[in-house]
This record gives structure tokens, sequence and C-alpha cells, in this order.
């Protein structure tokens, strides 16, 4: 399994892979042979089985790291283990086809890690890594790509994205479903990182192994025992994640930007990507200029459930040669709840309360609508929307949508407060 | 001269008899003055003599009796004064003696003042009322437009709507033509216009109240109430024309539509209340800035009213 990764794309990624290995390919350093040969038999293809058929329904990687039987993987690839414990099992498959059955002892939501563990007290394991390297240098990838068998793919390490909440390493090599939760190894067949996640051809990410050694550390300290309230586990993971998200937000100055005459938050921190757009049709009653920022993780909980994400847009409208009442009716579509924002399903999350009034920020007269809604599993945990449009001017105007997911109540107020504070017009 | 003058009402029509005898004899059966076709009317049922005293109403052993009050038969006979009424089977009877005085020039039921107009429209009334409906619908298919479009194509949803009303019109006119054998077409077409145009112009007025109160419930509630009065005025209307039912009928018939409506409309609307919903709900029509009715909140004091919305 690997995560969002459309089967076409899939296609396209391989046969390219290929194309280009047969052509242009830099030349292989002739070591995958060795890494192979000396990680295959600690490398293992990860299945989660429906209890009922015994048949797979998720299928990853995962690596053997210590002596004593822990196995890492990544959380997405067992996530159904933990969200419905009774309707699913756990096994491995080894690279010479025994099966063995799996417990699950720890998981780190945020970075896409679990531990699980073996009753195989003599099998051969991977160590792990310590230390950094440059930029270029080649190193390998294992897992089992779709149920294909066990391979081995080489590729450049790229460095750590910096920009990201949670860090990431980028590597120049293709990654396929099935192949999450396997090892990316150096040379000498040390770990340094997770396969997790793929963006496109030969664009590759895995966890820094450090991730995995913190939450190893944690498993040691309580004597290797399995968490047994993962609700709480992975809600203490989740609201850490967003408090420390939100205190490093706000802790700095916001840089503005303008839009129309509007000065609203802009690339509010590194995390966050930002976007902008602008379009004069001869045909249309209108110009129009549009901006997105959001941070560029999403967090993983379950098949149709991400959160962790910070998000907002602005449309600013200038109407040409247009009545006002043909303004504003033009304006109402795009203060509308943005559809494609949301995903969730009933079992997940509650319904929205909403609030709406009128308000004066910085000295002019917006509509806000401020909506909440509470995660059914993650309680004290919310995706708040909040939808702006400026209705001071007759024929101007701009509609904001900002989007908080995963937050509790006070930092919501709290982001919300700055993110009003930061928006005025400039005449 | 008349002796006698007589007007027999039921549910369907009125009419007045004048008689140059001292009585008349009312039932039934051919060999009658008055010749009733109520089937609770015997076929001798009543006569009415002229007298000294006044009129006698005498009863010819009907099988179903003849009334001055409801629910007390006279026995034989009994005396009335002019302009004073008895009953049988379904039927009233008004006797007036020719030297009744005359009522001042009223009608019996005053029709309203719309009614009034309604009855004076004519193939220019039918061309004003489809004036103001086009402008309007074309009015409100333009400002909906993101981008310009050659005039004709931005006349294409208010000809749609035009087609509508000239079928629903039609449909009326036709009923009208069957049961009353009467061409109400102006009536009919200026009744249905107006409800489209009246009913437009009310789901425009409705999302203005919730826009300026913020409030989708209030914009939803608004909305369904007043399109369900306009609706039930309209029904009736068109019933009283293309029909021969009294007011009483027209209106019950009408308020059972709409109530029947209105459960099924509640429900849907309120749907997006009760199901789980992927959207925040909140109204999100907007209007011009115009006459500040409203006072807008600080932020602070907003977000304060919003920390209530979370469960902790």
């Amino acid at each position: 399994m690997l995560k969002k990764q459309p089967a076409h794309v899939l296609l396209i990624l391989i046969t390219t892979t290929l194309f280009f290995s047969l052509t242009f390919s830099a030349p292989l350093s002739g070591k995958a042979e060795e890494v192979y040969s000396h990680s295959k038999m600690a490398v293992y293809q990860i299945r989660v089985l429906d209890s009922a058929t015994k048949e797979k329904v998720v299928i990853g990687s995962g690596f053997r790291f210590s002596a004593d039987g822990y196995i890492a993987t990544n959380y997405h690839v067992i996530s159904k283990i933990i969200l419905h414990p009774n309707r699913y099992l756990l096994e491995c498959l080894h690279e010479d086809g025994r099966k063995e059955s799996l417990e699950l002892i720890d998981t780190d939501i945020v970075n896409d890690v679990a531990i699980l563990k073996s009753k195989l007290n003599s099998a051969p394991y991977l160590k792990l890594s310590n230390t950094t390297m440059p930029k270029g240098k080649r190193i390998y990838s294992m897992g089992n790509p779709r149920d294909l068998g066990m391979t081995i793919v080489e590729g450049n390490y790229n460095g750590l994205i910096e920009e990201s909440m949670y860090k990431r390493i980028l590597f120049s090599g293709s990654l396929n479903p099935g192949m999450s939760g396997g090892p990316a190894l150096d040379k000498d067949g040390r770990v340094i990182g997770i396969n997790v996640s793929t963006y496109g051809q030969q664009l590759s990410f895995f966890v820094p192994i450090t991730y995995l050694q913190i939450l190893f550390n944690d498993v040691k300290k309580r004597g290797g025992t399995a968490i047994s309230d993962w609700n709480q586990r992975l809600l203490g993971q989740l609201s850490t994640h967003q408090q420390q998200q939100v205190d490093k937000i706000l802790s700095k100055p916001w840089k503005t930007v303008l839009i129309g005459d509007v000065s609203a938050p802009g690339q509010i921190d590194t995390i966050f990507k930002c976007w902008a757009e602008t379009e004069d049709k001869d045909d249309s009653y209108f110009k129009r200029a549009y901006y997105y920022g959001s941070s560029t993780d999403l967090l993983y909980l379950d098949e149709d459930l991400q959160t962790g994400k910070i998000e907002f847009s602005y449309l600013w409208f200038e109407g040409k040669q247009i009545s006002s009442l043909h303004f504003y009716s033009i304006l109402s579509r795009f203060f509308m709840p943005y559809k494609k924002l949301f995903h969730s399903n009933k079992q997940d999350i509650n319904n929205f309360n909403t609030r709406q009034s009128f308000i004066k920020i910085n000295g002019s007269d917006w509509k806000i609508s401020f909506s909440t809604r509470e995660f059914k599993k993650f309680k004290n945990l919310y995706e708040v929307y909040v939808t702006l449009v400026s209705v001071s001017e007759k024929k101007k105007g701009i509609t904001i949508h900002l989007s908080l997911l995963g937050i509790t109540k006070d930092n919501a107020i709290r982001f919300v407060d700055r993110f009003l504070e930061n928006i005025s017009w400039q005449k | 001269m008349a002796k006698i003058i007589i007007n027999i009402e039921d549910n369907t029509h009125k009419e007045t008899y004048s008689f140059n005898t001292d009585m008349v004899s009312i039932g039934r059966g051919f060999n009658n003055d008055i010749i009733l076709s109520d089937p609770y009317v015997s076929d001798a049922h009543v006569q009415v003599e002229k007298t000294e005293a006044g009129f006698c109403i005498k009863d010819c052993n009907s099988s179903n009796g003849t009334f001055i009050e409801k629910n007390q038969p006279i026995n034989i006979s009994t005396i009335i004064n002019s302009g004073e009424c008895f009953y049988i089977g379904k039927t009233r009877i008004i006797i007036y003696d020719p030297n009744h005085p005359v009522v001042a020039a009223k009608h019996f039921v005053q029709d309203s003042f719309f009614m009034e107009l309604l009855k004076k429209t004519n193939w220019l009334s039918t061309l004003f009322f489809l004036t103001v409906f086009v402008v309007l619908y074309w009015t409100d298919g333009v400002i909906d437009l993101m981008d310009k479009e050659p005039f004709l194509k931005m006349l294409i949803p208010s000809l749609s709507f035009t087609i509508l009303i000239f079928f629903c019109a039609g449909f009326w006119t036709s009923i009208g033509l069957l049961v009353k054998k009467k061409n109400n077409f102006h009536k009919q077409f200026a009744i249905v216009s107006l409800f489209f145009s009246v009913g437009l112009i009310l789901s425009y007025l409705s999302s203005y109240a919730g826009f300026l109160l913020s409030s989708e419930v209030i914009n939803t509630s608004l909305l369904i109430i007043s399109e369900l009065i306009l609706f039930f005025i309209v029904i009736q209307l068109t019933l009283r024309f293309a029909t021969n039912i009294s007011k009483k009928v027209s209106l019950i018939v009408a308020g059972s539509l709409c109530l029947m409506l209105f459960l099924p409309v509640s429900i849907v609307s309120a749907e997006k209340y009760l199901d789980f919903n992927q959207l925040p709900v909140y109204s999100s029509y907007l209007f011009p800035p115009a006459v500040k009715f409203v006072i807008a909140k600080t932020p602070d004091l907003f977000l304060k009213d919003c920390a209530k919305l979370f469960s902790n």
C-alpha cells in the first residue's frame, strides 16, 4: 500500500521507470545485489487480513530491526487494525514463504510509523543508521510492490524536506503501492528511513529513521508491552501535534498578501505553500484574483479520513459594467461552503454547528460564518471551517475560506482571532 | 302584476320567479309551478299561498318536510312574512311581496377588490402580466450569469417559464370550458403569471431576510410559508373561476392541498439539519450594502459566541 496514488499514474510510473532505466539512467552502483541479499531475510510483506474470510485487505512491507523481534512498518499500512480491531488480523510473509501472525505494539500517527512484534526469537534483522549523508548518495529501497514479490529499488538521497511539519527524506527513485513500510538502506545495508509515499515520477519519500528510534525508546521504557487504549494514544499524538503546529505558527508575526484592495494573511509559516492567479476575461462580468495557501502535509487517519491540515483561499472580485445586485449574486456563489474540502463520513465525524453574523474587522463590514464539527473517535479534536465575505463595497469584494482540520477548541479560536486581525481593506 | 316573487337558491345557482297567482306549488313533479331537481324534494312538496296575514306555507305531506328553522319541520302550515325564507331538501326558498322594499344596490356576496380587478382582465392585461413576468425572470436569470451571453440566450430561462405559465393557464381554462362552458383564459393567465412573479419576489425577500438576520432557518421557513400562502390563494382562485364550487369548498380544497404539501416540503428542507451533512449549513445569499439594519459585532464578541459551538 502506498498513499494516494491512482492506478493509472502508477502504471505510467512503472513503464517510464523501466524506460529510463533501460536508456538514460545513471550507471548503477552494482551494490543493489549485495544490499538485497544481505537484507532480504529481514524484510517482510505485512498483510492485514479480513478476520472472516482470512483474505488480504491491505498489503505493505516491513522489516525486523531488533534481535528481540520488533518489526517496523507504516501506520497507514496497519491503520485498520487500530481503528477496527475486531474486523482484521495482522500477519507477515517471509521471503521464503513462511507466514506468521504479528502483534501490534505501538504507533506514531504523525510520522506514520508503527512497531509490530514477531514471536520468532532468532531471525536476521537490519541495523539502524545514525549517520547523516550528503545529497546524491546512492540509496536503496526494499519492499513488495503490488504483491509481486520482494524487490529492491535504487535511487538517490536528496536530503530532508525542511518546510514540512513532519520531516521526510526525499528519494529520487520509484516507490510503488505495497512498498510502504519497507526499509530505505544505505550501501552497507543499514536502515536510514522507512518507505512512506510517492508524489509522481521518481519523487518518493521516506520517514527518517530517528522517528522509529524515538518510538522504540518509548516502547522499551514501557517494557515492550502493547498499547491498550489506542484511541487515547492516537488522540494524544494528534493533540500534541496540533498544539506544536499552532504554537509555531502563532509565535511569529504573520506575512500578509495584498489581493485586490484587501490585505490578508499570506505565507504565514514555512510549512505553507501558496499559489496565486489573476483572471480578466473580456466576456466576463468581473475581474478576479485567486490566492491559495495550505500547510504541506495531511495526516492520514484512515482511508477516508485525513486531518492536520490548515488551508485558506481568497477570491477577489471586481465587477465590470454590472449592477450591484448582480455583483453580489455572483459573490454569493463563492461564499457557499466549498465542497472539495470535505471527504468525511458519518461514522467518523459529527454534523457541523454553525454561527453566522455581520462583523466589523478593522473598520469594514464583513459577513462571517464559523462552523465546527467534532471527530467521533477523537474527542476534543474538531474540524473548523470559517468563511468570510466583505459586504462594504458595491462592486468589489472578496470571499475568504479557512479550514483547520484536527484542532482543539482553544487553538481554533486563537488561530481564527489572529487570522481576522490580519485582514484589512487598503484604500 | 306579480303577486308572489319566489327566490330559489341551492349550492350551485340561484333563480327568481314571479307569479300572478295567489297560490304557487313547488316540488320535483312536472305539474308544479316551480320544478326543482333537488333529490330531497318530494313530487308535490309545498304550496305557498298569499293570504291577508302573510304567506302561508303548506307542506303537502312531503317525505323530508319543510323547515323554517333547521331541524324544526313545520306542522302542515305556517305563516311567514315577505323577505323571510324556508327550506325544502337542500334548497332555500325566499318569498317576497312585490311591494317588498328593494335592497340598496349591493351584491348578495360582495366580491373583493382583487376579484373585481380579475373580472376586468382582457388581452391587454394578459400582455401586461406577461411582460412583467418575462422581465422579472429575465432579470433573475441575468443576475446569476458569470459571463456575458448573447441577449437571446439570456431569454431562454424566462422563455421556458413562459411556456409553463401558458400551460398552467391553458389547463385551468380548459377545465373552465368543460365545467362552466365559459372561457376564462385572461383571468387564469393573470392568476398564474402573478403566482410565478410574486413567488419569485417572495423568494428574494426571504433570502434577504436570511441575509440580514444571518439565518438559513429564517430564510427557508419564510420561503416555505410565504410560497404556500401564495399557492393557497392561487389554487382557490383558479378553482373558483374554473368550476362551480362554492367559496367555502374552494377554501377547503386549497387549504388541504397546502397542508399536504407543507409536510413533505418541510421534511425535505429540514433534512439538511437532521441528517449527516458533509457541508455546514448557513445562509450564503448576499445582497448589496444598503440600509444598515443589523449592527456588526466585533470579532472578539463573535468568537466568544463561537466558543459555545464546541462541545466542551
